[in-house]
C-alpha cells in the first residue's frame, strides 16, 4: 500500500488526544510550559525536538505516568488522571522497554492478555512471523531490538485506538524499521488507530507523518501538517554574481539563511515577485526551488529559537 | 480468559487481573522463604525445648520448678526468630512497592489501564497473604505441638495463650507490612525506604533510651548522692510511653505493654489507619521523584531534622559516657563531682550542637544529590 493511498483512505475524527494548558516542573527545571496540542483521530502525529526539550515528558503525562502541575490531558474527551477505561485505550511503546527481566516472553504475553480484554493472539502470532521473536525467552536476557520489537507486538496486539511511540526506531535493524513503517500505515488505514511518535528519525516521520510538531524548551514551536508546512514554506536556492549589498542573513523574509560562496540556501513563506525583483536588483542571477525537508524546518524553528514560523 | 470487566467494589477483583498475576509471580517466592525461615527458626526450636522437657520427664528427673525457664522461654527465648522474620517482611514489603521504582519499571505498570489505589491494594493484599499464610502454617505447627503433649505443657500454656500469640503477633507483622510500604511511598529509595521503616519503628524506643542517657547526665548528682526514686519513675513513665507507641513491642510481655483486648484495638486502628494513608500516598504518589531519598519537601525537612538530631543525641551519649569514665564520677567525691559533671554536660551539649549540625548539612547535601 503506497503512502498517498493510505493517506487519502483516512478520514479523520474528532481530536482523540488533547493537551490543555499543560505545565510541569522537576526540581531544577521546566519541562512544559503552557502546552496545548490537539492530535486528531486517524492521524499520525510526528513530536520532535532536540535532547532535553520535554518531548517524553509530555508522552508521560499523557499516558498519566507523571501528573502535570495544572493543565489538562484527555483522551477521547476524558480526563486521562487514574482512568483506566481512558488508559486501556491507548498503547505504549517505550524508547527503552522497562520490563520485568525476570519474566519471559510467553509470561509478558499473559500479563497483557490479562490486563488488555481486546489482547489478540492471532495479530501477535502473525507479528511474530514479521518481527520473529525468539521462542520463550527471558526479557532479561533480549537485546534492545528484541525489547522493542516485543513492545511492539504486545501494544499493537491489544488493538489500541491510540499507539504512543516513543523512538520506536531506536535499536531495530533497517527491515525491521522497514517492516513497522508498513504495520503502523496499515493499522492507520485499516483500523483508523492514532498514531503519536516521538522520534530524532526527521526521514522516517516526514514519511509518514500527517502532521508535526516541534518542541523546545518545554514549548511548542510550531504545529501544523506537513502539507500546510511545505505548501506555506519554500526552500530556494539563490546565486548572486558578486557579493550582494544587502546582507542577506538579515534580510526579514528569510526564516533561515546558509551561505556557501556566493550561493545562499533560504527559507522563506514570502518568495514571490516582489522578493525576486529586490534580490535581483542585487545581482541575483539564478534562482531555484528545492525540495523542503522537515529537517529543514526542524533546524529552522530551533536555530531561530523563537519558533515563529 | 481471567480478564475482568467490572469496576466492583469486591476484594475478588484485585485477584483476576494481570497487575495479581503480575504481584504474584515476584512475591509467591517470599512465601517459600518465610515459611522455611519460620519453620526452622521458630518451630524447630520450639519442637527442641519441648523435647528437652519430655527427655527430662522420661530420666525422672523432672521438675516445674526447675524447668519453669524453658516453659517462659518456649515463645520468649525466639526472639532472634522474630527478629530476622521481622526482617525479612521489611524487605518483602519493600521490594513489592520499591522494586518498581528500580530502573523505571513503574512507567510500564502506570501506563497499564489500572487504577493507583489497584496497583497499591494488590501489592498489599498479596503481601499480607503470604505472610499470613507462612506465619498461620507455622502457628499450625506449633498447634500440633502442643496438642499431642498438652498433658506437659497445659500447666504453663493454654490454648488462649496460644490463640493470643497467634493474633497479636499476626497483627504486628501485618502492621510492620503497612507501614513500611507507607514509607516505600514516601521514599524514592527501596532499600534507604526499608531502612528508614526499620529505623521508624523502633524510634520512640531507641530515642527513649537516648533521652534516658541525657536525663542519667543531667540529674547525675542527684541519682548518685540522693533519692532517685522519683526520677526513675519518671524515666520509666517516658519508657512506657515509649513502649505504648511502638506497636511492634506488643508481641512480648513487657510489663510496661497494654493488655490483650488493647492491643488487638490498638493494632487493628493503627493498622486501618496506615492503609488509608498508604493508598492516598500511593494515588498521589509522583513517579517522575522516584529515586530521591524523600519524595515530598516535608519528607526532606522531616528527614534532616530527625537524622540531625537523632546523631547528635547519640554522639553526645556516647561522648557523655566516655567523659564519665574519663572523669572518673562514679569514684569522685561529692565536692568535685559537681565541676566535673557541668565539664561533661558543656562538652556533651556541644557534641549535641557541633555532630547536629554537621550531620543537617551532610543529609542535606545527600537528599540534593539524589535529586539531580
Amino acid at each position: 500500500m503506497t503512502l498517498m493511498k493510505v493517506k487519502k483512505m483516512m478520514i479523520r475524527g474528532d481530536n482523540l488526544i488533547s493537551v490543555i494548558n499543560a505545565n510541569k516542573s522537576y526540581p531544577y527545571k521546566k519541562a512544559l510550559s503552557s502546552v496545548n496540542l490537539e492530535v486528531e483521530e486517524g492521524s499520525i502525529f510526528g513530536l520532535i525536538g532536540p535532547n532535553g526539550a520535554g518531548k517524553t515528558t509530555l508522552i508521560k503525562c499523557i499516558l498519566d505516568i507523571y501528573k502535570l502541575d495544572s493543565g489538562d490531558i484527555k483522551i477521547g474527551g476524558e480526563n486521562i488522571r487514574n482512568n483506566p477505561e481512558a488508559k486501556a485505550q491507548i498503547g505504549y511503546v517505550a524508547d527503552e522497554n522497562k520490563y520485568f527481566t525476570t519474566f519471559n516472553i510467553d509470561e509478558m504475553i499473559k500479563l497483557y492478555k490479562m490486563t488488555y480484554k481486546n489482547f489478540d493472539m492471532d495479530r501477535f502470532n502473525e507479528l511474530n512471523r514479521i518481527f520473529k521473536l525468539p521462542d520463550d525467552r527471558s526479557i532479561g536476557r533480549l537485546s534492545k531490538g528484541m525489547k522493542m520489537r516485543l513492545s511492539l507486538m504486545l501494544n499493537l496486539s491489544i488493538r489500541p485506538k491510540i499507539l504512543i511511540m516513543d523512538e520506536p526506531t531506536s535499536g531495530l535493524d533497517p527491515i525491521a524499521r522497514k517492516n513497522l513503517i508498513r504495520i503502523l500505515l496499515d493499522e492507520v488505514a485499516e483500523r483508523k488507530t492514532t498514531i503519536f511518535i516521538s522520534s530524532h528519525n526527521l526521514g522516517e516521520l516526514e514519511r509518514i507523518c500527517d502532521t508535526v510538531a516541534i518542541m523546545n524548551e518545554g514549548e511548542i514551536k510550531y504545529r501544523d501538517s506537513l502539507e500546510n508546512m511545505k505548501t506555506s514554506m519554500k526552500k530556494v536556492q539563490i546565486a548572486f554574481k558578486e557579493e550582494p549589498k544587502i546582507k542577506i542573513e538579515e534580510m526579514k523574509e528569510f526564516r533561515s539563511v546558509e551561505k556557501i560562496g556566493r550561493v545562499y540556501t533560504v527559507l522563506t513563506k514570502e518568495f514571490n515577485q516582489q522578493l525576486i525583483s529586490k534580490l535581483e536588483k542585487e545581482g541575483m542571477v539564478f534562482y531555484q526551488e528545492i525540495n523542503l525537508t522537515l529537517e529543514d524546518i526542524f533546524m529552522c524553528c530551533i536555530q531561530k529559537g523563537t519558533g515563529v514560523m | 480468559m481471567l480478564y475482568s470487566k467490572g469496576n466492583g467494589g469486591d476484594v475478588m477483583k484485585y485477584f483476576i487481573k494481570g497487575i495479581f498475576y503480575k504481584e504474584f509471580k515476584m512475591a509467591k517466592w517470599f512465601f517459600f522463604i518465610l515459611t522455611g525461615e519460620l519453620l526452622y527458626l521458630f518451630n524447630l526450636s520450639f519442637m527442641n525445648n519441648i523435647q528437652f522437657i519430655k527427655d527430662a520427664v522420661k530420666k525422672g528427673n523432672f521438675n516445674y520448678d526447675n524447668y519453669a525457664y524453658t516453659f517462659e522461654t518456649l515463645f520468649s527465648n525466639t526472639d532472634s526468630s522474630k527478629l530476622l522474620f521481622i526482617i525479612s517482611i521489611i524487605l518483602f514489603a519493600s521490594i513489592m512497592v520499591g522494586n518498581d521504582f528500580v530502573n523505571k519499571k513503574y512507567e510500564l505498570i502506570a501506563a497499564l489501564p489500572y487504577k493507583r489505589e489497584e496497583i497499591i491494594i494488590t501489592k498489599y493484599i498479596i503481601t499480607v497473604i503470604i505472610t499470613v499464610i507462612s506465619f498461620t502454617i507455622s502457628f499450625i505447627a506449633v498447634l500440633i505441638a502442643y496438642k499431642n503433649n498438652e498433658t506437659l505443657l497445659s500447666c504453663y500454656l493454654s490454648y488462649g495463650f496460644l490463640y493470643k500469640f497467634y493474633s497479636v503477633n499476626l497483627l504486628i507483622y501485618i502492621f510492620i507490612i503497612t507501614f513500611t510500604m507507607l514509607i516505600q511511598t514516601l521514599c524514592g529509595k527501596n532499600i534507604l525506604g526499608g531502612i528508614f521503616a526499620g529505623i521508624f519503628l523502633i524510634l520512640p524506643i531507641g530515642l527513649s533510651y537516648l533521652l534516658e542517657e541525657v536525663f542519667r547526665m543531667v540529674f547525675f548528682i542527684k541519682m548518685r548522692f540522693g533519692n532517685y526514686d522519683f526520677l526513675t519513675s519518671i524515666y520509666n513513665k517516658i519508657e512506657s510511653i515509649a513502649y505504648y507507641i511502638s506497636p511492634i513491642t506488643y508481641g512480648t510481655d513487657y510489663e510496661k505493654s497494654l493488655n490483650y483486648g488493647a492491643k488487638i484495638i490498638i493494632l487493628i486502628a493503627v493498622i486501618a489507619l496506615l492503609i488509608y494513608l498508604m493508598i492516598i500516598s500511593f494515588k498521589i504518589l509522583p513517579f517522575e521523584r522516584c529515586g530521591y531519598i524523600s519524595i515530598y519537601r516535608l519528607g526532606d525537612i522531616i528527614l534532616k531534622i530527625g537524622i540531625s538530631f537523632c546523631t547528635g543525641l547519640l554522639a553526645a551519649d556516647i561522648l557523655a559516657a566516655n567523659l564519665t569514665n574519663v572523669f572518673g564520677l562514679y569514684e569522685i567525691d561529692k565536692t568535685l563531682v559537681q565541676q566535673y559533671v557541668n565539664y561533661t554536660i558543656f562538652y556533651s551539649a556541644l557534641c549535641f550542637i557541633g555532630v547536629g549540625i554537621l550531620t543537617y548539612f551532610i543529609t542535606n547535601k545527600i537528599i540534593k544529590l539524589s535529586k539531580s
